[in-house]
């Protein structure tokens, strides 16, 4: 082990790394829009890979799940977006967000990780457009907090037990007071991390005011979520299991909040962004039941909401650049014009409200089952959640595709060969695994 | 080949069928308008002949399909089915309907833009409904219930240019949406409370009630939620309002779900949970009451429509709510007998909608000459400035919409923007516009 990796692993992140800055190197020379695709593809076809080939034996813990959805999410952006994305800064910040997160993902030491938590924001400084200092303010107080209850609970965790370096030997830890001190600052950083209620008004200042696929990239990096999964559950359970009602209560509280919040938006993004918010606070709930059934619908679901918001902020990304930003005022009437690119967009929303047959079915399920066995309230608080989420995904599909189509305003979108093959993978795989869950279930179940 | 596994294999007719015409769809590949007319009928065929011979077999048949949703030892999703003859000879009635409207509706869609996509969704109900109708588990029956709704909104929608049919369609997914918590807080609340969620074990209440005393509140609260699940789909008050809308979508879907099946829905979920509603006294009072007042409600607002489409969607909620008295008052059969008679009829109504000013001038079978709509005795009792006012109350609908408008979406729509203009000041310190005073050069 060299910093909390294991030498598999280093194997793969190394070349990978280099690989990246070789790509954007020769991008920005030659041009070439496989060259932006090819570090993600890697990384995604490595994930699948690992899970597929259960490398237990090397304790990758729930790392290539967090790989294979970020990966996929820069690769369809990639795909989808067609090397249209802003400025070359902004496209490399993406494929660096991802390298960094990929090596965060991939340690087991608390220090290398907290380093690449704040290496991985470093891309964004060069994101923010002039002219917004109030919102990048927003963003860079809430990680500075963030981070500082990251250190703060290292910290404390180094004075129960000096040396302490390897997250998956959280268990070992004295049962003192400072311990459970140090698992609340440490369900603190995860939440603002991961923008739950109420910490969640950076990623409003972010996706407001940059190119949003840097943002969903930067949010779908979930450093919080798996830190969660590493070091502050296993904490929780070992010294707060009191904790948890209240820690639930907050998934509760920012999935309604964040459902409700969708309903009056009136940026069609930022509808999507609610829904996607609520979903993920979603999964805390379901990680917080304790009970096997309830993590591994967690993880499962995790997989399902990042490809589902992938494939719907793609196709949104792509009708905001040729469209404009698309508002409520108006029912844009696409349909007409682009009947497969509405056909894909209602798919995905139908996933995202997990309907039977798609993968959010199964992982919504046995999230609800999991958390109403400990908390009945709690689970009906999150099925009245699901719902909105639904009702409110439905409401951005009526505005973008239904009503009279203005033949100066609304141009059609050719869909490429890539671009339709990069929305049709993640399409098979949303309705194959939502047909047939059970194989990947039990893949999945076999990480808890 | 046992009964069981024919039972089970007809499910999978309609999905094998679906797979086949959504993988012709996606492949782009130029399917001619009798390609789906012909397989619809193939499928309603194989099961009509299926379900009427176990139908007259007269038996019982449950089946468990092999496990879809499955962690060993962890977690299970039975797929579990009941076959019933009463419940086979409903499902019978409903082929026969679907065989009517394929046919119908193969000549009102022809060259029509969306042809294969109201084919498609009408295939989905077609693999939906048995899920419903024979669910023994309410995982199963949720599966079939939320992709029956999906495609009725879809539906409704089905005119895409129109900005009307959106916004209905949007009212229906809402009141679909809201009601199918109902369900699923049911299905969360029977693991929790009974630890299975299998419909003919949840209708053994008072054993339920034994085996865990502590959970015994929670029973009567799954009987409430699957109660408030019903008032949805069957537009039951406060939930009527939207079946109005639902008429934007063509005439076959207004009347294969609003006219006959979809609609019925509602009374067959009550059926299918009698005797774990009638277990509790106060449910079967609300159940009555419910119904006794939708059935007042569709009466009165009925009278007053003007379009065709209106006033047939008003008297099927009525006769829905005859059923869910019946339900209420224990009457099993009836129920089932009811909702047979009723789909045939209101099938026959709408499918001549279209035809009524016709038929009103020129068809010698109709009554001629000015319309006359008697009121009811009971109103002709009250005072005229009373009469006056009662039918202009019903012609809004006495207030339905503007109740869920204004005093429960529009106050909790303003708060939420309120918080939302909140957020957007703390986070991207944006004016807060709507409570700034309009400057000279602004007005």
């Amino acid at each position: 082990m060299i910093w909390g990796y294991t030498y598999d692993n280093l194997e793969f992140l190394i070349p990978w790394a280099l690989l990246t800055l070789l790509c954007l190197y020769l991008y920005r020379s030659k041009g070439g829009k496989l060259l932006l695709i090819l570090p993600a593809g890697l990384a995604a076809a490595v994930a699948v890979l690992k899970v597929w080939l259960h490398t237990r034996d090397v304790q990758d813990g729930v790392g290539p799940f967090f790989l294979l959805t970020l990966a996929l999410l820069h690769l369809v952006i990639g795909m989808v977006l067609d090397a249209r994305a802003t400025s070359f800064a902004s496209k490399a910040s993406g494929l660096i967000g991802l390298v960094l997160h990929g090596f965060a993902y991939f340690t087991d030491n608390p220090f290398v990780f907290a380093l690449f938590w704040v290496l991985s924001l470093l891309p964004m400084l060069t994101a923010f457009r002039g002219g917004h200092a109030h919102a990048r303010l927003v963003f860079f107080g809430h990680h500075l907090v963030a981070l500082a209850a990251l250190l703060g609970a290292l910290a404390v965790i180094q004075r129960v037990a000096p040396g302490f370096s390897d997250m998956r030997a959280v268990g070992t830890l004295p049962h003192v007071a400072e311990t459970r001190w140090a698992a609340f600052l440490l369900v603190f950083a995860c939440l603002v991390r991961q923008a739950m209620f109420p910490f969640h008004l950076w990623f409003k200042a972010a996706y407001k005011t940059r190119p949003f696929p840097l943002s969903i990239g930067f949010y779908v990096g979930n450093l919080g979520f798996i830190l969660f999964i590493k070091l502050a559950l296993p904490l929780l359970t070992l010294e707060a299991r009191d904790l948890f009602p209240y820690a639930m209560a907050c998934g509760v509280l920012s999935a309604l909040y964040f459902a409700n919040m969708a309903l009056v938006q009136t940026r069609l993004r930022s509808v999507v962004f609610n829904v996607m918010l609520a979903q993920y606070a979603t999964l805390y709930c379901g990680l917080e039941t304790m009970t096997e059934f309830g993590r591994t619908g967690a993880l499962f679901q995790f997989l399902t909401v990042g490809c589902c918001f992938t494939g719907l902020l793609s196709c949104l990304y792509l009708i905001e650049w040729e469209v404009g930003e698309v508002r409520t005022g108006r029912f844009h009437g696409l349909q007409a014009a682009n009947p497969q690119l509405s056909l894909v967009f209602l798919l995905f929303s139908l996933a995202g409200m997990a309907l039977p047959a798609t993968m959010g079915f199964a992982g919504e399920d046995m999230i609800f089952h999991a958390v109403i066995e400990r908390h009945p309230v709690v689970g009906i608080g999150l099925i009245v959640a699901a719902a909105i989420n639904g009702i409110a995904l439905f409401r951005v599909v009526c505005f973008l595709f239904r009503g009279t189509r203005d033949d100066v305003l609304d141009p059609t979108i050719d869909l490429s060969w890539w671009q339709k093959a990069a929305l049709g993978v993640i399409l098979a795989a949303m309705f194959l695994f939502g047909l047939f869950p059970s194989w990947l279930l039990q893949q999945v179940h076999t990480y808890v | 080949m046992s009964d069981h596994q024919i039972f089970a294999a007809a499910l999978l007719f309609p999905l094998g069928w679906l797979a086949l015409y959504a993988l012709l769809l996606i492949g782009q590949v130029r399917v001619r308008e009798s390609f789906p007319v012909a397989g619809l009928k193939l499928v309603v065929g194989a099961l009509v002949a299926t379900y009427g011979w176990l139908a007259l077999r007269g038996e019982a048949l449950a089946v468990s399909l092999p496990r879809w949703l499955w962690i060993p030892w962890v977690y299970e999703f039975p797929l579990e089915l009941r076959f019933t003859p009463a419940l086979g000879t409903a499902a019978l009635a409903m082929l026969l309907i679907v065989a009517v409207l394929v046919r119908y509706s193969e000549t009102y869609l022809h060259k029509e833009a969306g042809f294969h996509r109201f084919f498609f969704l009408f295939s989905v109900f077609m693999g939906a409904f048995p899920l419903v109708v024979f669910a023994d588990n309410i995982d199963v029956l949720f599966i079939g219930w939320e992709l029956i709704g999906v495609t009725s909104v879809l539906l409704i929608g089905f005119y895409e240019h129109r900005p009307k049919a959106a916004v209905h369609s949007w009212w229906a997914i809402t009141t679909y949406r809201f009601c199918d918590v109902g369900l699923l807080a049911g299905a969360a609340i029977a693991h929790y409370a009974a630890h299975t969620s299998n419909i003919s074990i949840l209708n053994r209440p008072a054993d339920l009630i034994l085996q865990h005393p502590e959970h015994a509140g929670w029973v009567g609260g799954l009987a409430f939620f699957i109660f408030f699940a019903s008032l949805g789909k069957a537009a039951q008050l406060p939930f009527t309002s939207w079946i109005a809308r639902a008429m934007e979508g063509p005439t076959p879907s207004s009347a294969l779900y609003y006219g006959a099946l979809s609609v019925g829905l509602g009374p067959i979920l009550l059926l299918k949970f009698q005797p774990l509603l009638l277990h509790f006294a106060w449910m079967q009072v609300l159940i009555i009451f419910v119904g006794a007042s939708s059935a007042l409600y569709a009466y009165l607002v009925c009278k007053t429509r003007s379009d065709a489409k209106g006033i047939l969607a008003y008297s099927a909620v009525f006769e829905v709510s005859f059923m869910v008295m019946e339900v209420g008052l224990g009457l099993y059969d009836w129920v089932i007998f009811h909702f047979v008679a009723h789909a045939f009829l209101r099938v026959l109504q709408f499918l001549r909608s279209m035809n009524a000013i016709h038929d009103f001038y020129e068809n010698p079978l109709f009554f001629r000459g000015a319309p006359h709509h008697p009121s009811p005795w009971v109103v002709r009792l009250l005072p005229p400035a009373m009469q006056r006012r009662l039918y202009h109350r019903a012609m809004n609908g006495f207030g339905l919409d503007w109740f869920w408008l204004n005093v429960v979406v529009r106050p909790w729509m303003d708060g939420l923007s309120q918080l939302n203009r909140l957020e957007n000041w703390l986070a991207l310190g944006e004016r807060w516009r709507e409570h700034a005073p309009i400057t000279e050069d602004e007005a």
